[in-house]
């Protein structure tokens, strides 16, 4: 054990001296890590914002929302709720975009660790050793990701929430809840980095067996069947007993949003492998290879959109809910909610394009390397280079129409039962397009953002031959 | 609608390459006429892979000239040699050269289909090749990815790739390094009867001795230069006699060349 503790610092240091391949996946893996904490701690902070104004409500807050006092406190709650289940929603994707951080690490090295194994290491010690690169890697990107996020707090100060703006220290998590993010940011990096071994299944003889892909089972489609259905009923009875006016109405309606966003989360690898199917049947080498991929691996490529997906939905159903003064008459209260639902959709939009774009360059700059050895083939074969990007293109451009299409599809459906409330207004329509092009050119540039990585596999290649 | 390429002889001149302080090659001269079956054997670090790779396009050499038949490779730009080997020279190589996620006909088809072949004529062909090299529709292989087949069987796939385009020049580096030595024996005598009926040209760098007995001709480099130069006795006569019918029948074919290259 003690020669893997030794071993692993060293090895680190001379992969980011090599400053090939392998140094721009650690400098990958530490920035989509850095990007996944600073978001957490951004997510978290903000709800967190939310709890103390609920708590602690200031005098300005109080008059600015213009309620009869013992209407303040359930007022400032359903807040909470809102950013509780925006921080719900965009948790789970940050932290599987840390998650495919530290597996990118890992994947990275399996070459390397199968060698040592060859040479006697035991399967625990590489395992062992990998974890502890993981976790300086997951040390050093978490001090940058907390530094990014004290570094952007001020930022906030343009942002309103109740009428007021957010002071830096409004956002400022105390320390025992800042140190429990960290913790389990470390602890999913761990975690993540033992499965990512797993994955590639390192054995003394051979290294990254790619497992045998399955056909996605038939059950996730009527698992969301049963949601859709029971979204119906519920949204029917609960439309009927309780007032619309009653603001616990947005809570309820955003349970309702959380099973259905946990049913498309199941069925959305099942769909983009039965709609890349028929796909395959191309002379296009470019889709024909990008569609075997999708098939192959309809869940990595949902990862990459699962946020985005995730977003197009509650973008299309919010952007039914009516701003104006017009509709909500001169009620401050419900003003100041029905714009700051606005303005939280649209943080929350932004930060999960963000996760999307570099959970996407993650993932496509991890295949990059897994590929490398095709790669250099082909190119020597003679094969254009640009078939590599158009490769990439298609692998992320196919799930993502396709999911953006379904996504704001189910948003609006999801809209329908309250449509004596929502109507389509022209503000809300360019709130979706906003969307719709913001994550279509973040994918694409997170896919071409791998270029420079390939070029580095390729003209490493040369060298290594020669 | 089907390109056969025009056996061309092909020359190297002066070559030298250096990388870094490191020499690989200092003024090699070769002359490989149309159909001739080469095999290029040296200890490591004499230079072959850097040889195949100039004589192939790959790398430029820093002195000297590659030229097939009246067009000089080493002196075209990238983009351009990437055509030339895509479009009249086949490879095989120890290993990567497959795509995992594509079956067997598809990763054969793959040459055709950047040309902008349609996918059934594509895939016809490809099954031919296949079917030539013992996997065809009966075999059930056609259909299986290359980590559903053993080495040997992944390397008769890569075989049918390299021939489906009916290239001039076959280049092999160390197709058998990844196989048993019975297993590899197979494949080179397939790669070189392949070639030979189809009147390719055919260069392949290797390490193992046995080789020898199915090429024509055998180079030795040693220290970045040519050390021996021999053709090998009871090498296959026929094959110049193929090449020759290939070359009347090329003459006597219309050919059309292939649009849509940016497939």
């Amino acid at each position: 054990m003690n020669a893997a503790l030794e071993l692993a610092p060293r090895l680190a240091v001379e992969r980011l001296r090599g400053a090939r391949g392998g140094a721009t996946l650690d400098l990958l893996a530490v920035a989509a890590f850095t990007v996944s904490a600073w978001l957490t701690m951004t997510v978290v902070g903000g709800t967190w914002m939310f709890v103390q104004r609920w708590q602690h409500p200031s005098a300005d807050i109080v008059a600015r929302i213009a309620m009869p006092e013992r209407s303040v406190g359930s007022f400032l709650e359903s807040y909470v709720v809102l950013a509780s289940i925006a921080c719900a929603l965009l948790v789970l994707p940050v932290l599987t975009l840390g998650a495919a951080a530290a597996r990118l690490g890992a994947r990275g090295r399996a070459r390397r660790l199968a060698s040592l194994r060859l040479v006697g290491m035991t399967g625990g010690e590489v395992v062992l050793m990998s974890v502890v690169e993981t976790l300086v890697q997951a040390l050093i990107s978490t001090a940058l990701g907390v530094a990014l996020w004290l570094l952007t707090l001020p930022l906030w100060q343009v942002v309103s929430f109740h009428g007021a703006p957010i002071p830096p220290t409004e956002m400022l998590l105390p320390w025992w809840l800042g140190l429990a993010v960290v913790a389990v940011l470390l602890g999913l990096a761990a975690l993540s980095t033992v499965l990512g071994l797993q994955q590639v299944r390192i054995s003394p003889l051979g290294v990254a067996m790619q497992q045998t892909p399955r056909r996605l089972r038939a059950w996730r489609v009527a698992f969301f069947i049963a949601a859709i259905v029971a979204f119906g009923l519920f949204s029917k009875v609960f439309s009927t007993r309780i007032g619309l006016v009653n603001l616990q109405i947005y809570a309820v309606m955003a349970g309702m949003i959380l099973l259905v966003v946990g049913a498309v989360n199941l069925v959305g690898p099942w769909v983009l492998q039965l709609l890349a199917r028929p796909g395959v049947r191309t002379g296009n080498v470019a889709r024909l290879v990008a569609m075997r991929r999708i098939v192959d691996d309809p869940r990595a490529a949902w990862r990459n959109v699962s946020a985005v997906a995730l977003l197009g939905m509650i973008a299309a159903f919010v952007a039914m809910i009516p701003t104006d003064r017009d509709f909500l008459g001169d009620d401050p209260s419900r003003l100041i909610l029905a714009a700051d639902m606005r303005t939280g959709v649209i943080i929350t939009l932004a930060i999960g394009l963000l996760i999307g774009a570099t959970s996407t360059l993650v993932n496509q700059a991890a295949l990059v390397v897994d590929r490398g050895d095709e790669a250099v083939a082909l190119d020597r074969a003679g094969y254009p280079r640009s078939l590599f990007a158009r490769i990439r293109r298609h692998h992320v451009l196919a799930p993502l129409l396709i999911t953006l299409t379904t996504s704001i599809g189910v948003g609006l459906l999801l809209a329908t039962p309250f449509m004596t409330f929502f109507r389509l207004q022209g503000s809300g329509v360019v709130l979706v397009l906003v969307t719709v092009v913001a994550g279509l050119l973040l994918t694409v540039g997170a896919a071409e953002a791998c270029r420079p990585l390939q070029r580095a596999v390729l003209t490493q290649a040369h060298r290594r031959n020669d | 609608m089907r390109t056969q390429h025009t056996p061309a002889p092909l020359v190297a001149r002066g070559l030298t390459k250096s990388f870094g302080q490191v020499r690989a090659l200092a003024g090699v001269d070769l002359e490989i006429p149309a159909g001739q079956s080469v095999a290029i054997m040296g200890p490591s670090g004499s230079g072959k892979s850097t040889l195949l790779h100039c004589l192939a396009g790959i790398l430029v050499p820093d002195a000297g000239e590659v030229r097939l038949g009246d067009l000089t490779i080493s002196g075209l730009r990238d983009a351009q040699r990437s055509r030339v080997r895509r479009k009249r020279l086949g490879f095989v190589f120890q290993d990567g050269q497959l795509l995992p996620e594509l079956p067997a006909r598809e990763n054969v088809a793959l040459p055709l289909l950047l040309r902008g072949v349609s996918r059934g004529e594509a895939l016809r062909r490809a099954d031919e090749w296949l079917g030539r090299l013992g996997l065809g529709a009966g075999s059930g292989l056609a259909g299986r990815r290359p980590g559903e087949m053993s080495g040997g069987q992944a390397q008769r796939v890569a075989i049918a790739r390299a021939m489906v385009h009916d290239p001039s020049v076959v280049f092999a580096d160390e197709p058998t390094g990844a196989l048993d030595q019975a297993t590899g024996h197979e494949v080179l005598q397939i790669l070189t009867t392949t070639t030979a009926m189809a009147g390719a040209t055919l260069v392949v760098v290797t390490h193992d001795a046995q080789v020898a007995r199915w090429c024509s001709r055998l180079v030795e480099l040693r220290d970045a230069m040519v050390h021996a130069d021999r053709l090998l006795a009871g090498h296959d006569d026929r094959r110049d006699e193929r090449t020759r019918e290939a070359a009347a029948r090329e003459r006597d074919e219309q050919h059309v060349e292939f649009a849509g290259e940016s497939r």
